[in-house]
């Protein structure tokens, strides 16, 4: 009884994948609509992915985020998850202007600024030096 | 009843163009980046003669260009005998450990593979990218996101329930990087590989020997789910006229009863196994046999036999639907999914799964009546639509690798109550663990076509090569493939059973990689060099 039928389908049709029309109140927190999660197991796998974010794990703030993407444009619904998803979507944002920071810094900079570092650093040397990809034989 | 089936008519026919795209489209897009991977890193041209990788492909004999023609056949039908009897081996150990119910050992080797493929072969992949473009990425933004792909991807094999993108995607992927180590194969033995494997699919699926079909038998009278790698397309939607609300369906939904594991994991195998297609639908009804829990305690518990028709349908949509005419309606109640899961039964083995709602509340339906509907509050079953699902498997190089066939089954039920007929069809999923051999993503009940990702990697094999020679040859075997595939989901509605998906296609884009090579080649390049067309 959150919201009103039609408000729902709207929500629905525009925020996601979800194709199903409700007939209840209830409303699907994931973006596969229908075919997603319900809110207990939900709360659970936000949970636990945002825990698991803090290990390097960017990535799994992003899927966090995409999954849950209806609770973060419906901003009433879903009190429990709020702040999961919210905390998943921010940590990913943070996290990616950082990399992308450093990763321009490292592209754009290259030996001008970093010095002889440089050649250590970058991805084909390194795999030259670690004979990454001699197991092909390529 | 006159209404259901003429309702079910038009929606058939609104839904199939979508179902077929909807798989048409990852495979398009697999056979793209294979091409374009192959075209930037370009391995025939760098590789000589002896620098060839060593798989199980090319145990017997490694190609080289010097040798004569009738050398390279040989040595090419060796290697493929070869790989096929591995193959076999392999699936037949496959139907063994789903014999003795080892599954979990299966579901853990699949993620395994999985792993093992993102993370060694799919790294390599991009160091090569990043080698031959030289582009300036540091080792430590490429770790981490190296290990972000690999791990996501990992996850998204074991858990249940995942965004169904994020899913298809990484199958996908999969099915990119085994395909572009394929194409790394000398000329020859790839060749006869593709053919030896097409017919080795026809074999293994519809003789009655075979190893995927007695594996597909085997999850039929099971019920179980074989744990396999299996890209499912999200299922379509069809809004009747009369209902009023649309349709609801879980997907992905079920509960595994008494199997205490990690409840109903959709068990996504990896590896590549053949390219078979096995396609299974619920054809009719059966007896359900449902359990759950209301609330936290277990009040009552509404038990509904469903008996499964163990049919394996390759069909496409329509004809899935035809026999799905019938009304699916329940009350429109929510099913309350957490409600449903109980493990704590431990003869019911099966999990229930998503019903489809279709109906409105508009009918006359007597929830007391009905032995499905339990609880008052939150139970919501729906019906569900037919599905068509190809599953199919393919098998990888890496050492373990095998072949795994795919079964889909659907239960169907279905009570009078009345005038009304209910069709609830629900899916049993097992408590797959590990998959050996590769692929079997286990999708719920839905009504998705699912195509085993050995097709995917086989195909794009075959555009692969193509492209390596020209791209004439490639757009004439993409078409090819194309049309391949539309008439072998023909032949699933027609048939109503599994059916393999490599051999048309392959044996179609053979011919045409042929004809392009030797006829089409002359007469464009002629034309354009006198200036005439083109």
């Amino acid at each position: 009884m959150e919201e009103g039928e039609a408000e729902e389908r709207r929500h629905l049709t525009a925020g996601g994948e979800g194709r199903g029309h409700l007939s209840l109140s209830t409303s699907w927190p994931t973006v596969d609509g229908l075919l997603g999660l319900d809110e207990e197991d939900a709360v659970k796998y936000a949970r636990n992915f945002f825990r698991a974010g803090f290990f390097l794990l960017p990535f799994l703030w992003f899927l966090n985020s995409f999954y849950f993407w209806p609770v973060l444009t419906r901003s009433s619904s879903f009190p429990r998850l709020r702040p999961y998803v919210l905390g998943s979507a921010i940590g990913f944002a943070v996290f990616m202007v950082l990399l992308c920071l450093w990763a321009l810094t490292f592209a754009i900079g290259g030996e001008r600024l970093f010095g002889p570092i440089w050649q250590h650093l970058v991805m084909y040397n390194v795999a030259n030096t670690f004979g990454l990809t001699s197991w092909s034989q390529m | 009843m006159e209404n259901p089936s003429q309702r079910t008519r038009a929606s058939i026919i609104d839904g199939l163009g979508e179902e077929i795209i909807r798989i048409v489209t990852p495979v398009s897009i697999c056979m793209f980046l294979v091409v374009l991977l192959v075209c930037i890193i370009n391995p025939s041209s760098s590789s000589d003669d002896s620098s060839s990788i060593t798989t199980i492909a090319t145990i017997i004999y490694d190609e080289k260009t010097s040798d004569s023609d009738w050398t390279k056949l040989t040595g090419a039908l060796l290697n493929a005998l070869v790989f096929v009897a591995f193959v076999t081996v392999v699936t037949f150990l496959l139907v063994l450990l789903f014999y003795c119910r080892c599954i979990k050992f299966l579901k853990y080797y699949m993620v395994f593979s999985a792993f093992v493929v993102l993370f060694f072969m799919g790294g390599g992949i991009s160091l090569f990218l990043i080698q031959t473009l030289s582009f300036p990425i540091d080792c430590i933004t490429f770790g981490v996101l190296w290990f972000n792909f690999s791990i996501v991807g990992v996850l998204s094999f074991s858990m249940e329930k995942n965004p169904i993108f994020i899913t298809q995607s990484y199958l996908v992927f999969i099915g990119i990087i085994v395909a572009y180590w394929f194409c790394l194969l000398p000329e020859w033995t790839t060749w006869v590989l593709l053919i030896a494997m097409a017919v080795y699919d026809l074999f293994a699926v519809l003789v009655p020997g075979g190893p995927l079909r007695l594996l597909v038998e085997l999850s039929v009278s099971r019920d179980e789910e074989i744990p396999a790698l299996l890209y499912e397309a999200r299922p379509v939607e069809f809004p009747g006229p009369d209902q009023v609300n649309g349709r609801r369906r879980l997907w992905r939904e079920r509960e595994i009863l008494g199997s205490g594991s990690d409840s109903g994991s959709t068990s996504n195998g990896l590896g590549s196994a053949l390219g078979n297609l096995v396609a299974s639908s619920d054809h009719g009804v059966n007896i359900l046999n449902l359990q759950s829990h209301m609330g936290t305690e277990s009040q009552r518990e509404t038990k509904l036999v469903v008996a499964e028709e163990t049919q394996l349908i390759g069909g496409s949509g329509s004809s899935i639907k035809s026999t799905l005419g019938k009304l699916l309606a329940l009350e429109n109640r929510r099913a309350n999914v957490s409600e449903l899961n109980l493990g704590s039964e431990p003869e019911m083995d099966l999990s229930l799964i998503s019903v489809e709602d279709g109906r409105s509340t508009g009918d006359s339906v007597t929830e007391t009546g009905s032995p499905t509907i339990q609880d008052s509050s939150s139970r919501y079953l729906e019906t569900m639509e037919t599905h068509v699902e190809f599953t199919g498997n393919s098998v990888t190089e890496i050492g373990s690798e095998e072949s795994r066939p795919l079964i889909d089954r659907r239960i169907g039920f279905s009570s009078n109550r009345g005038s009304e007929t209910m069709e609830i069809h629900v899916e049993r999923r097992p408590n797959l663990t590990e998959v050996q051999q590769n692929e079997a993503m286990e999708i719920g009940s839905s009504r998705g076509i699912k195509l085993g990702l050995g097709d995917f990697i086989f195909y794009s094999v075959l555009v692969g090569r193509a492209a390596m020679y020209d791209f004439m040859a490639m757009y004439a075997c993409y078409l090819a493939i194309i049309a391949g595939l539309g008439v072998t989901l023909m032949l699933l509605a027609f048939y109503q059973k599994a059916l393999p998906a490599l051999p048309v296609s392959i044996l179609l884009g053979i011919v045409f990689y042929f004809l392009t090579r030797l006829l089409l080649e002359g007469f464009v390049v002629q034309c354009s060099l006198n200036l005439i067309i083109f």
